[in-house]
């Protein structure tokens, strides 16, 4: 059954649900039937597959992409009065999970085209105070995390590649760049639980055995109720874990279904420019998690569609420095002029492996009636 | 026969029909956290509790981290936690930016002594966190009284108490917010972690409607954040099997109690020194999520049990003030003499409800044999002589 209520809905969660369904439910029956619930074996399998298809060391599940930041920047040592580099243009997760270990994010402004922090940016907003710096992919792209480490000299790098699994620079899986990388498997994400998910990926055996601790209340695994860290009850569960092992393990063929979609609407929109920007080439083979748009006239775009039943999308409608919950750190407008725009034009189109064909063509039929007129 | 500490899997298997329905719903929404299976167990909670609010959240221990911080519990605060708990009473305080202080426990009980908190209370004190552990809560008429005088705002770690109340009142009913956590072993129990909050503060509920997802304002424009929230969202398949044991939670309360007569009896035959745990205040209802016996000789009585297939749990082994992670508080040994002394008896006996009398009848008879080997062999070294 389908219940995707747009006529062209976002994420399609109904459509791919359907193709999980008995495998979901025949998960939840044998999950009981062993009373192994959390942090067992099914999440310890899909912690090897990670590490093997990412190539990391070690490698953490927890119970959220958020969760994930917690976990590393407490092994990483945020703590009050650290100061941490963070892009103004992204989820609120990546300065917020430092702000509550006590913690400053220190705002950065982004690339104008790319919209994501780069190596100059970075150098530029090192102080003395600065403990680290947080790396963010966003959407399809990764930012020159190599370049952005090596800038930051002996500071650590936390990679937020929340959305940017199967995503390579230079042969490398993003995550891998950093001291730790972070992936997201909320269900709407390219591998998707049955719940919230991420993980903590690392080559640092004393970093990783630290985030194991930090997820699982401080305990080390062995001696249970010793609590050696003030950790986090961030662990992952044995039913999430079985469907994203399952999932991760067809991804890389949803990758090449996500491309064809974002390969026909790169096509479709290619003249669109300046009114509409098509993602510009970012240095490596873009994964497509979502395919965001620059529109100069993004909210009148993003009526014209939802009037023809084609969700859409704003990553992120205000940059961090002027969400409310950023008004302390005493940023104004005009702080961070690139993360500004991008939030002015930023959309992003449908876009899920199990997409039909007439909704692709619906969505750039609507785009480009929407340009005509 | 072996007796794991706890099994959920026959009652599970007899409720699939009805989990199976229910999880067809979330299955059918493709909303998979905070979906509508989620909005009936809040509903369905709201209703069994009589709270104004549930709020449903991703575990026991966030549920205390998003009513702590709802409440107004942050930098600069003390919060008085006993020190005879699971590690969340006091982490859930330090992830808010404020600091636990300590307080010892009452025998028999095991829940925080009001005579002892008042002692303990600063002018930085904001909060209590009164702890409901095992079968009865805490003398809440007592520390409402001491929360009163000291303007103290509650913030009931109610985690257990499900089926529990003092003076008619339900556990997590009496704070400015209360918890409760679905871990699987729980009375009412996931498979996985959950959690929700009660309160009837429409406010306090509102920050944790917030706090549990993003900071995002329900119903306002997505990706805008008014407070640092967290990732707290409860998943709908746990929904789901809470929903369909919740229907039946009050007959696994019966079936609780039933099993634990069945230790007292059985364990009033033992010939050794184990005492069986009683509800010490008369006010008190209990509700039987764990079985705690208090032993001389704890830890070979469990390796006797562990040796003859039996599974048990220490609950707990060491006090918050001895945790490694609470060095920096600096207690130290001996500052909590009646938590130290528990944590040096206790331990919890194979209890749920799938379990059959038999299997309570082996656990007994498997400590019986342990103190009788035990009065064995200054007789056999004897004989020897």
């Amino acid at each position: 059954m389908i219940l995707d209520s747009a006529v062209v809905p976002y994420y399609g969660m109904g459509r791919r649900t359907a193709r999980d369904r008995k495998l979901i439910e025949a998960t939840v029956r044998e999950v009981a039937a062993c009373d192994e619930f959390i942090l067992k074996r099914r999440v310890a399998a899909f912690e090897e597959q990670l590490c093997r298809y990412s190539g990391a060391g070690g490698a953490v599940a927890v119970s959220s992409g958020t969760a994930a930041l917690q976990v590393a920047f407490a092994a990483l040592g945020v703590t009050s009065g650290s100061e941490v580099v963070v892009p103004a243009f992204g989820f609120h997760s990546s300065a917020s999970a430092v702000a509550r270990l006590g913690g400053t994010p220190v705002l950065v402004d982004v690339d104008p085209e790319s919209w994501l922090v780069d190596a100059e940016r970075v150098a530029d907003s090192l102080g003395p105070r600065t403990a680290g710096v947080v790396a963010v992919h966003l959407f399809s792209a990764m930012a020159d995390v190599a370049a952005i480490a090596a800038a930051a000299g002996d500071r650590w790098v936390l990679e937020n590649s929340a959305v940017a699994i199967g995503m390579r620079r230079d042969g490398r899986m993003a995550g891998r760049f950093g001291n730790l990388g972070i992936y997201s498997f909320q269900p709407v994400k390219p591998v998707g639980g049955t719940s919230d998910g991420g993980a903590v990926v690392g080559d640092d055996g004393e970093l990783v055995t630290r985030c194991r601790m930090l997820r699982n209340h401080g305990q080390d695994g062995v001696h249970r109720f010793l609590h050696h860290l003030v950790g986090f009850n961030a662990r992952m569960d044995e039913i999430t874990a079985a469907v994203l092992s399952h999932r991760l393990a067809r991804y890389d063929g949803e990758i090449a279904r996500r491309a064809e979609i974002a390969a026909r609407y790169d096509a479709a929109f290619a003249d669109l420019a300046p009114r509409l920007r098509v993602p510009p080439p970012a240095g490596h083979e873009r994964v497509y998690y979502t395919y965001v748009v620059a529109s100069l006239e993004r909210d009148a775009l993003e009526r014209h569609l939802a009037e023809r039943g084609i969700e859409s999308k704003v990553y992120y409608p205000l940059p961090l420095h002027l969400q409310p919950a950023f008004r302390w750190l005493g940023y104004d407008e005009g702080d961070f002029p690139n993360a500004e725009r991008a939030s002015q034009e930023s959309l992003a189109l449908p876009l899920y492996p199990e997409m039909p064909d007439a909704d692709v063509d619906a969505t750039i039929a609507a785009v480009l009636e929407f340009h005509d007129g | 026969m072996a007796v794991p500490f706890f099994s959920g899997a026959r009652s599970f298997e007899r409720r699939w029909p009805r989990i199976r329905e229910l999880l067809g719903e979330a299955l059918d929404s493709g909303a998979f956290v905070n979906g509508r299976v989620v909005a009936q167990l809040e509903r369905a909670l709201e209703d069994y509790t009589g709270a104004a609010h549930a709020i449903a959240v991703g575990s026991g221990t966030e549920a205390l981290i998003v009513a702590l911080e709802s409440c107004g519990v942050g930098r600069g605060d003390e919060v008085a936690v006993p020190v005879y708990t699971f590690f969340a009473s006091a982490s859930s305080v330090v992830h808010v930016g404020a600091k636990p202080v300590f307080v010892d426990v009452l025998p028999g009980s095991y829940a925080i002594d009001p005579g002892d908190l008042e002692a303990r209370v600063t002018p930085l004190t904001k909060a209590v966190m009164p702890v409901h552990l095992f079968s009865q809560m805490a003398d809440m008429t007592a520390v409402m009284d001491v929360a009163d005088r000291h303007a103290l705002t509650v913030v009931e770690d109610s985690a257990e108490a499900i089926g529990m109340a003092f003076d008619g009142v339900p556990g997590g009913r009496f704070g400015r917010a209360g918890i409760l956590s679905f871990f699987p072993t729980k009375t009412l129990g996931a498979l996985g972690d959950a959690g929700m909050v009660l309160t009837d503060d429409d406010e306090v509920a509102e920050r944790c409607r917030r706090l549990r997802n993003h900071g995002q304002v329900p119903g306002e424009r997505p990706y805008v954040w008014d407070a640092m929230g967290i990732n707290s969202r409860m998943d709908d398949i746990q929904a789901a099997v809470l929903l369909a044991r919740l229907e039946t939670l009050d007959d696994d309360l019966a079936r609780r109690a039933e099993l634990a007569r069945r230790y007292d009896a059985r364990l009033a035959d033992v010939r050794g020194p184990v005492q069986t745990p009683a509800i010490v205040d008369e006010r008190a209802t209990a509700a039987w999520y764990v079985y705690l016996i208090e032993a001389d000789d704890r830890d070979r009585l469990v390796d006797h049990l562990a040796a003859n297939g039996i599974e048990t749990e220490i609950y707990y082994p060491r006090p918050l003030h001895l945790q490694p992670c609470f060095a920096e508080l600096g207690y130290g040994r001996g500052d909590f003499p009646v938590a130290e002394r528990c944590a040096s008896r206790a331990v919890g006996l194979p209890f749920y409800p799938d379990m059959l009398d038999e299997q309570v009848d082996e656990v007994c008879a498997a400590i019986a044999s342990f103190y009788e080997r035990e009065s064995e062999p200054a007789a056999q070294t004897e004989g020897v002589l």
